[in-house]
């Protein structure tokens, strides 16, 4: 791993390694200078907003998208520059890409056919992968008699089936319900860690990132921003970007005195002893506030921050407003039944909210 | 809209064969009793008209998949000013008058006219554009490309991505264009009129002249004759249809 923001060394030789690549189209800069590596047997997600060049940067790994600029390797060889029949990637697309002329089977063999590999073998792989996508009473039938997550697991155990070096999923839980997406996480999950391969998950969904990836890349306009454990990057944002885009949570640069610290160009002072204090690598004291953070009154109160309420939406087991103080905008959790006015009195709720320090 | 079908198409066919079958059509439908030998006496003379018709209409599907088929290919796939450019060009013969087209052929390309080539490149020019309105929106689908892609990163290489991924997913559309093709140049009178030697008459011709020399039971019955050996071309088309894969999104 290569990147200025992750403690993790860079180099694996036997899995995938992403080093300095751009791409572009035409004049637009889809990737800048994204490095990243996936070990054998490792997930890693990527994810950010769209645009950000994480599908650029999977299509570049899979010699679908030209490199500008930078080099990338796989299992010790410099795929850069190599066709995407010779690389040997396993692809899943967003739309699973299940060829609808041919069955299950047919699909879940096709990358063996096209390798030439003897018959006897290919039916042993064949039955294997259906045995591991749990697929064995659909092998004849023709995708359009599937639902979207047995289309998904024809698509991985048709990218399994050519024992990949790297396996490349495509926002893979973008095309289903969300009330399956749940469930199929877990299966997407237990079925990856059954195998050996690296695995390179573009995402633009948080919960599938943190989840999934044991370590996560996050991109945005293009640039890597962050590449981490989900845990680092849950408890100790590069930025605020991270904080907001992973785990909704707001990040403010403050100012450290002996016993409070300065928030909002000092118009907030929170006692230190109402904060958990973690050590940070990104060198400055930084306070990390979640949506639980807060206690929220609607009187006046000397220690509180004044905040004008925005937006109001009831989640059935909570309120969620939005609110604006100093110019800065704060989402926060509120009981359903508290009483909010057009303003509100903002706090910090005690051990709630974490001060990042650089000297803790 | 399967009353102006049976309206405008069925019911044309059938008093053509009620004409055909007539022993004398001028004192009513099958008036002077049921025959058939109409057809019996058409044939000889219609048999190496229709072949030389299907010879002419077979060589231009085959030069319509040679040279549209990459050509719908570079348009769909690389989209620029040239290819837009080429794709207006290509639909221009669609509103040109037959005879215009025809006297432009044989100005520019006289010599090419005894050999029958030059009734081939008519055909080819005037059938084209359909080709490339079947096969160009096949080829640009996204989803297709993304088959292709994910079949390239299995290991295919072009020319098994081709037979195994595109052909069949754009089996609609190459039919569509292949049986459009044969029906269009089959059929087609003005470019076989004037560029075509009278001597070797292609089969609308030979109806025209037909209707215009013979009485209307033998005609009626070349007619029928005509339309069986397009008939097939067109239930190619519902049966393909019927066949095709069905897009999974």
């Amino acid at each position: 791993m290569t990147s200025p923001h992750s403690p993790v060394p860079s180099s694996r030789g036997a899995g995938l390694t992403v080093h300095d690549l751009t791409v572009r189209y035409g004049s637009t800069t889809a990737a800048a200078n994204v490095s990243l590596d996936v070990a054998p047997a490792e997930t890693v997600a990527v994810i950010g907003p769209s645009g950000c060049g994480k599908s650029s940067t999977l299509r570049a790994v899979a010699g679908l998208a030209p490199v500008a600029e930078g080099r990338i390797t796989l299992a010790g060889r410099d795929i850069t520059a190599l066709a995407a029949a010779r690389r040997n990637i396993g692809l899943v697309p967003q739309n699973y890409a299940v060829f609808p002329h041919m069955s299950v089977a047919g699909n879940i063999g096709y990358g063996l056919r096209a390798r030439r590999t003897p018959e006897p073998l290919r039916r042993e792989r064949v039955r294997a992968m259906l045995d591991l996508t749990r697929l064995e009473e659909l092998a004849d039938r023709r995708p359009d008699q599937l639902s979207g997550g047995q289309r998904q697991r024809v698509a991985l155990a048709r990218a399994l089936a050519i024992e990949p070096d790297v396996l490349l999923l495509d926002e893979p839980l973008a095309a289903l319900d969300p009330q399956l997406r749940g469930g199929l996480r877990r299966e997407l999950a237990a079925m990856l860690s059954a195998t050996e391969c690296a695995t390179l998950i573009v995402t633009h969904d948080q919960h599938e990132a943190l989840s999934l990836g044991s370590r996560i890349a996050i991109l945005r306009d293009g640039h890597l921003v962050q590449f981490d454990t989900p845990q680092v990057l849950w408890n100790d944002p590069a930025d605020a970007f991270v904080a907001d885009f992973l785990a909704n949570a707001l990040l403010l640069d403050v100012h450290r005195n002996h016993d409070h610290v300065l928030a909002l160009d000092g118009r907030w002072r929170i006692p230190l002893g109402q904060l958990a204090v973690r050590p940070t690598g990104h060198g400055v004291s930084r306070l990390l506030l979640r949506r639980d953070s807060f206690t929220v009154t609607d009187t006046a109160d000397e220690a509180a921050l004044e905040a004008e309420v925005t937006h109001s939406e009831f989640a059935g087991d909570s309120v969620q407003l939005t609110v604006r103080a100093a110019g800065t905008t704060m989402s926060l959790r509120v009981a359903p039944d508290a009483r909010i006015g057009r303003t509100v009195g903002l706090s910090v709720a005690g051990g709630a909210a974490t001060l990042l320090s650089p000297t803790a | 809209m399967t009353r102006i079908v049976l309206a405008f198409v069925v019911a044309p066919i059938l008093a053509t064969l009620v004409a055909a079958t007539s022993v004398d059509f001028s004192r009513g439908p099958w008036g002077g009793g049921f025959t058939l030998d109409w057809f019996a006496a058409a044939w000889p003379a219609l048999a190496p008209v229709i072949g030389r018709s299907l010879a002419v209409a077979t060589l231009v599907v085959v030069l319509n998949l040679c040279l549209g088929g990459p050509l719908a290919w570079w348009v769909a796939r690389f989209p620029s000013p040239a290819t837009r450019l080429t794709g207006y060009l290509v639909n221009v013969p669609l509103a040109v008058p037959g005879i215009a087209l025809s006297v432009a052929l044989i100005g520019t390309y006289p010599m090419l006219r005894p050999s029958g080539a030059l009734l081939v490149l008519g055909h080819l020019v005037f059938t084209l554009p359909f080709t490339l309105a079947a096969l160009v929106a096949a080829l640009a689908d996204e989803e297709l490309r993304t088959n292709e892609s994910v079949a390239r990163s299995l290991g295919a290489g072009n020319a098994r991505v081709l037979w195994t991924i595109t052909a069949p997913t754009c089996l609609i559309a190459i039919t569509q264009a292949v049986t459009m093709v044969f029906a269009l140049s089959f059929g087609e009178f003005n470019i076989s009129f004037f560029v075509n030697p009278p001597a070797t008459p292609m089969a609308p011709f030979a109806l025209f002249d037909a209707y215009a020399t013979q009485r209307l039971e033998p005609a009626s019955a070349q007619s029928l004759i005509f339309i069986a050996f397009v008939a097939p071309v067109l239930t190619a088309i519902v049966l393909t249809r019927r066949w095709a894969p069905r897009r999974t999104r």
